[in-house]
């Protein structure tokens, strides 16, 4: 009687042990690996109001096509955001998008990087070797963005905000206005959502 | 004499008889409009008709309309900027015209409505071709993106870490649990 209590007392501890365990570290796993406390905006949210800004009435237009990007104050464990671009594609038929572990995309379907209008899409992984900076740490408002194009110019953007939208909400991608820059990187705990770091065009430094 | 005045005493008796019958079944009928009819009326019958229909209508046809009409038009022809071909060349931007109907269809009185419409079309001169600095080529069509891309991190680094961060969980409690029954058995 003894002995059959003594296993029943047994099991009950070590259960105990092994989901108190389980629990620990899961939380931990998720406190650091997703340090975002993410707001998934609805498919049907209009994001209009997105970025405004005055255009002169005559401007020298210059684009190129994106190939490096530069975030000098991105900085995470001693990393600057500093990045080759590729040119990224979407399959339709897979529905999926060109995608590289350490460099960054360039929708090639969104506008060259310019100083009139146009939205310039660049995406990337969230790990350390590609957006992983922004994912740690939001850029602050104001703060630089340099897209470095094949053809020798260096745009200059500045940080304006990040907004959190469902994967399927693809209506970010038919933007018209002035020129703006669009970095996409995922977030959440199961990379589920999808993050914008929204700059606003600035200069044209070369 | 006497055989004359029994006959028309007779006729006269037939005739009354009658008479006082069709008096008696007097049809009165109103239709529905403003007429009165009287039928198959006799002497001495009293015949009433009265008819009172009162009508009142009021139309009252009220309209305000206001038709506004805002049309700001520009049209500017700029760089052409083309990306993801293969071969390089020029870019042409183009002319373009803009036309705007507009078809007004009011009921401004209390009659039949009326129709009116109107038609703008404005040209704007076709422009020089602009030289580019990226690629042209036959614009296709966008594809449909169904989503956006998926940045999530490697799967592969994320399932070796849960992996690693369990076996190592079941590892201290195993040991935790071998520490507890050797405890519970030396008791």
């Amino acid at each position: 009687m003894n002995r059959e209590y003594s296993i029943i007392h047994k099991s009950k501890f070590y259960s105990q042990i092994f989901v108190l365990y389980f629990v620990s570290i899961a939380a931990l796993l998720n406190i650091l690996y997703h340090p975002q406390n993410v707001k998934l905006i609805s498919a049907k949210t209009n994001l209009s109001n997105t970025i405004s800004q005055s255009k002169p009435d005559k401007i020298n237009v210059l684009s190129g096509l994106p190939i490096r990007i530069v975030i000098p104050n991105s900085s995470y464990n001693g990393k600057v955001v500093d990045l080759p671009i590729d040119k990224g594609y979407y399959n339709s038929e897979t529905g999926d998008w060109t995608l590289s572990g350490y460099r960054a995309q360039f929708a090639v379907d969104t506008t060259p990087a310019n100083n009139l209008s146009g939205e310039t899409y660049i995406y990337g992984h969230n790990n350390d070797f590609v957006f992983g900076a922004l994912r740690h740490n939001t850029p602050e408002i104001g703060s630089d963005a340099l897209i470095y194009t094949a053809n020798g110019h260096i745009f200059s953007y500045s940080f304006v905000k990040a907004t959190d939208i469902a994967p399927d909400f693809t209506s970010v991608l038919e933007y018209s206005g002035p020129s703006i820059l669009v970095i996409q990187t995922c977030t959440g705990s199961f990379n589920q959502v999808r993050t914008l770091y929204y700059y606003n065009f600035l200069k044209v430094i070369q | 004499m006497k055989k004359a005045m029994q006959m028309l005493s007779t006729v006269l008796l037939v005739s009354f008889g009658v008479l006082g019958s069709a008096s008696a079944s007097t049809t009165i009928t109103n239709s529905s409009t403003d007429q009165c009819n009287i039928f198959n009326t006799g002497s001495d019958s009293r015949n009433e008709c009265e008819t009172n229909i009162q009508n009142e209508v009021t139309i009252s046809c009220v309209n305000d309309i206001y038709v506004v009409n805002g049309n700001s038009e520009s049209a500017a022809t700029g760089p052409a900027i083309v990306t993801g071909n293969s071969a390089s060349g020029d870019a042409t931007s183009g002319s373009s015209a803009n036309n705007n109907g507009a078809f007004i269809s009011i009921g401004s009185t209390c009659h039949p409505i009326t129709v009116a419409s109107t038609t703008t079309v404005v040209p704007t001169p076709k422009s020089n071709p602009t030289p580019m600095t990226s690629t042209p080529a036959a614009i296709a069509s966008k594809p449909v993106v169904k989503s956006l891309p998926h940045t999530g991190s490697n799967a592969l680094e994320n399932y070796g870490i849960v992996t690693i961060v369990s076996v190592a969980a079941v590892a201290l409690a195993s040991r935790l649990g071998i520490f507890a029954i050797r405890r519970s058995s030396l008791k």
